[in-house]
């Protein structure tokens, strides 16, 4: 859509030009006397002279080819600890400097050159731009730690290394070459804390380049045709991309040499091997009919790897997917050469072509395959085999691994035994299977209180998806008390227990089925497989994405008005649209009514998409920013509330991608707010609550909130947190909840946000530890002082 | 609509720097730098009148205003307007506000209100948003006006001006 207001600009900027001197570099200031005038004297500015620098090359991380990432820290003179951090007194200031693009991606000193300001938007990279500063949180085993990036000023105080951070947003840096060929670089910058900082430093530049080598994926420098195999072996996948409709079924084609050793799952040894994937009908039987005769044609992937589900369909074959290179996760089809069963340096990606299948009927097949691989000048894979056999290790549709299981049985360094019971139930979002060897069992509470048992929790976002515990960040727990291989709890970033592990958990058609081989830290061997039937799990299968980081969405809103709809989507459970701005991220799509139609729109036929992240403070919007993708949006003419989203933006570098099939909230309904105190999902009504301001050495107060069942929630938080605005149980050790004999804490291991704000006559209270605890009011309150 | 609005906010942010830019033939977007001393001799006059910020009181030695159909400015400064002023504040309301009290906790920041505030040391631009306070600007014909901003800026900090 064209902006209106695109000339609107052009002529202020104009106004601008004209109007006044272009404003030069930024001059340091120019004392020491204070400037008198007729009774006013102004405050002379000090300006910190940096005495240490270190440069940093990034290169074009925007993918854009229109400037190159840089970050420039300056330090005063300190010293540095055993780890190498600065210890205080003094200061650093970091740049993030968006500077000219060097096509050779090569750290030069002179393309620093230049004056920044701050970017217009999170998601223009303009070169002599710097980009804002923010925070980020690391997660730590214990512990989370939150630091400064981007462009930032902080100060350490005496013998410290914590920094005290401004994030910069507003002002100018200036770098210019010196006539001895050092760089001066020097500005005012002004952030969060709205003071100017004032800074120099002169010296030269020897930067790092840290531009990361890209593994190519495909490395073959001629064309591979006449290309013959000797053997094969094929593989039933299944439902691999998850329709969960039994219209396709994804078989795996391995085409080797014969030195090729085709007895495991996949191929080892040395030689040639060609990787396919063809999807055929649904009721193929591939030990009885084999695969179907007929021309398999490459179908697309989007640019964020995926495959749109109405290219998933029977005669497709599968590109191979990008930049995934780790032995148990290629997919797709691919040309590799083994040596010593590991990839050699040649290798390719397939991406277009066709493969002819001539089933002879008699278990003999003759392959043919006119292939092009990914690369800008691609090239050719050609050939035609033919194979008196192509054997189906294992049982098909089961996996292939090393140990094969029946249903419900598990193998512990490959002595096999049998689960008794295996239940399957929701905790929260999470779809949970638990098994013990014990018969009997009744339900999934009581497994627990076996010797024995096994546990499997996935995020929804799991669902159907073969994943490597070592490297998943969608949440997941695995608990095991089998003899022989005991399991405390493995999660993200809590793999410490096992050395390698791969699990695949699908709930459909109310049936759960999970797969899981583990390669415990003492090297022995855990695999299980259990199956069981349980109607009414909840899988929550809409996905909110930026840049790839997978979150269910949990809340959607819709708002009608001037024959526009607006959809609000956010990964928070929230149940009022006015708290949107406190939730970390958001996604919004402004489009036509008679757009929500279920058709596909590109993203620059509609009024907006754009997302907030609220932690990082990066908002984009495709009427400001260049967006590219399309999106389907499909409103239920029978229930006005029902919405089905897919949408796949890119805006520069970042990827928005949103699926999202159920009711939204209306955002223009005024909800009643329920005065309540929800405890283990019971809610009590509230009787009264009273404001403590007694002073403490501490600084804190407290809100006491008397419920009906007779006794009182205590909420302590800091003085200056009393000012309606959200905050989480990070910011403060003195930001808590306590109630019913039990503190709700960070230092206890409990996440949590409570908003407190008042007036003269009115408190409003929103607080929850997003477990058992949740607080909502909004009324009179009495003051305690 | 909200996101219409916020869309229109950038616009009207565009609009005061060259409102500004037009009165006093500065860039108020970039922290300004404090100007190189003169060597005259200071000479002391009353001022029109005065200010307070962070609790002191300081002179105003000029005010411009500006108005159009959509919005109204003012600019004061502890300099004259034949100096650079590198400490000065700009206070703006949309015009269809005009004599109104405005409770800047409830009203749209840069839509309905603007407040700019820089000196050497500190700088409140555009786009950072006032905590609380009122802000009442109205016309009174051929260039005079009244106005009293009472403001608490982003940082705790008061601001007033009445005039």
């Amino acid at each position: 859509m064209k902006n209106p207001f695109s000339l609107f600009i052009t002529i202020v900027s104009a106004i601008l030009c004209f109007a006044c001197e272009k404003p030069g570099q930024p001059h340091q200031p120019v004392g020491p006397q204070p400037k008198p005038d007729q009774g006013f004297v102004e405050a002379v500015p000090d300006t910190v002279t940096f005495t240490s620098a270190d440069f940093i090359y990034y290169g074009d991380i925007a993918g854009e080819s229109s400037s190159d990432d840089w970050v420039v820290k300056l330090y005063t003179d300190m010293e540095i600890d055993d780890f190498g951090n600065p210890i205080g007194p003094g200061t650093v200031t970091q740049l993030q400097l968006n500077a000219e693009f060097d096509e050779n991606q090569k750290a030069d000193p002179s393309k620093l050159k230049g004056l920044y300001r701050e970017m217009m938007n999170s998601g223009n990279f303009a070169p002599g731009t710097f980009v804002s500063g923010y925070m980020v949180r690391l997660d730590l085993p214990g512990q989370t730690v939150e630091m400064g990036d981007g462009t930032f000023y902080a100060d350490l105080s005496d013998s410290s290394t914590e920094m005290d951070y401004d994030l910069i947003d507003e002002g100018a840096v200036s770098i210019s070459l010196n006539d001895d060929g050092t760089y001066t670089i020097e500005g005012v910058l002004v952030g969060k804390k709205y003071t100017k900082r004032y800074f120099k430093w002169t010296g030269d530049i020897e930067p790092r380049n840290y531009v990361p080598e890209e593994t190519p994926n495909s490395t073959l420098k001629q064309d591979m045709t006449g290309l013959t195999f000797d053997q094969g072996q094929l593989q039933d996948k299944g439902d691999y991309f998850y329709r969960m409709d039994e219209t396709y079924r994804c078989l795996l084609i391995y085409l080797g040499d014969e030195s090729v050793d085709m007895s495991g799952s996949r191929p080892a040894g040395n030689g040639a091997v060609l990787r396919l994937e063809v999807l055929v009908p649904w009721e193929t039987d591939i030990v009885k009919d084999g695969i179907p005769s007929g021309t398999y044609k490459m179908t697309d992937r989007n640019l964020d790897t995926s495959i749109d589900k109405d290219n998933i369909v029977p005669g497709a074959a599968i590109p191979g997917l990008p930049n995934v290179f780790a032995a148990w996760k290629v997919a797709g089809a691919w040309y590799y050469e083994l040596e010593d069963g590991e990839w050699s340096q040649t290798y390719a990606r397939i991406d277009e072509g066709e493969i002819v299948i001539d089933n002879h009927g008699d278990g003999s097949y003759t392959i043919s395959y006119d292939l092009l691989d990914c690369q800008s000048v691609p090239k050719k894979i050609q050939g035609s085999t033919t194979l008196d056999e192509l054997p189906v290790p294992g049982k098909p549709g089961q996996g292939n691994q090393d140990v094969v299981l029946e249903a419900n049985t598990y193998a512990v360094d490959r002595e096999k035994a049998s689960f008794g019971s295996v239940e399957v139930s929701n905790l929260g979002e999470y779809i949970c299977i638990a098994a013990s060897p014990v018969e009997g069992v009744e339900n999934f509470d009581a497994i627990f209180e076996q010797d024995e048992y096994f546990y499997v929790a996935i995020s929804p976002l799991l669902n159907g998806k073969e994943f490597d515990l070592c490297t998943e960040k969608n949440l997941y727990t695995v608990m095991s008390t089998l003899d022989g291989a005991f399991l405390e709890s493995v999660a993200p970033g809590m793999t410490q227990e096992i050395k390698a592990g791969k699990c695949v958990f699908r709930y459909q058609n109310e049936k759960a089925q999970v797969e899981i081989d583990l390669t415990l830290a003492d090297g022995r061997r855990l695999a299980a497989r259990m199956e069981a039937e349980e109607a009414g799990i909840v899988v929550n299968e809409n996905i909110f994405a930026i840049g790839g980081d997978e979150k269910p969405v949990r809340t959607a809103f819709y708002l009608k008005e001037d024959g526009l709809t607006t959809l609000y989507l956010t990964p928070a459970g929230i149940q009022y649209f006015e708290d949107i701005p406190i939730t970390t991220y958001y996604a919004y799509i402004i489009l036509d009514d008679t757009q929500c139609n279920g058709r596909t729109l590109d993203v620059n036929d509609i009024v907006a998409v754009g997302y907030g992240d609220n932690f990082n403070e990066i908002y984009v919007d495709s009427r400001e920013v260049t967006a590219n993708g399309s999106l389907k949006v499909l409103s239920d003419p029978a229930n006005i509330a029902h919405y089905q989203v897919s949408a796949d933006i890119t805006f520069g570098g970042t990827t928005l991608k949103l699926r999202y099939d159920g009711d939204a909230i209306d955002a223009g309904t005024k909800e009643v707010v329920k005065n309540e105190v929800v405890y283990n999902g019971t809610s009590y009504g509230i009787t009264g609550v009273n404001l403590d301001l007694k002073p403490n050495p501490e600084g804190t107060c407290g809100v006491l909130i008397a419920t009906d069942r007779g006794d009182v929630v205590r909420i302590t938080l800091p003085l200056d947190f009393l000012d309606g605005n959200a905050h989480g149980f990070s910011q403060s050790p003195d930001l808590y909840m306590e109630y019913d004999g039990q503190m709700y804490s960070k230092a206890n291991g409990y996440s949590g946000t409570i908003t407190v704000g008042k007036d003269e006559s009115t408190i409003k209270v929103d607080a929850t530890n997003y477990d058992n605890l949740k607080i909502i009011y909004e009324g009179p309150y009495e003051t305690v002082s | 609509m909200k996101d219409l609005m916020k869309q229109s906010v950038k616009y009207i942010i565009i609009t005061i720097l060259a409102l500004v830019a037009l009165q006093a033939c500065e860039k108020p977007s970039v922290p300004q730098e404090p100007d190189t001393p003169q060597q005259e001799q200071p000479v002391v006059e009353p001022p029109i009148c005065t200010y307070e910020y962070d609790g002191k009181e300081y002179p105003v030695y000029s005010v411009a205003f500006t108005a159009d159909e959509t919005q109204i400015f003012v600019k004061i400064s502890p300099f004259k307007e034949d100096r650079p002023q590198t400490t000065y504040a700009v206070i703006g309301i949309n015009a269809s506000l005009e004599g109104i009290e405005i409770d800047v906790d409830k009203a749209w920041h840069n839509d309905d209100y603007y407040f700019i505030y820089e000196d050497p040391l500190m700088y409140y631009s555009q786009y950072r948003q006032l905590q609380s306070g009122k802000i009442m600007l109205k016309s009174l014909g051929e260039g005079d006006f009244q106005i009293l901003a009472d403001v608490v800026l982003p940082d705790g900090k008061t601001f007033r001006f009445e005039y």
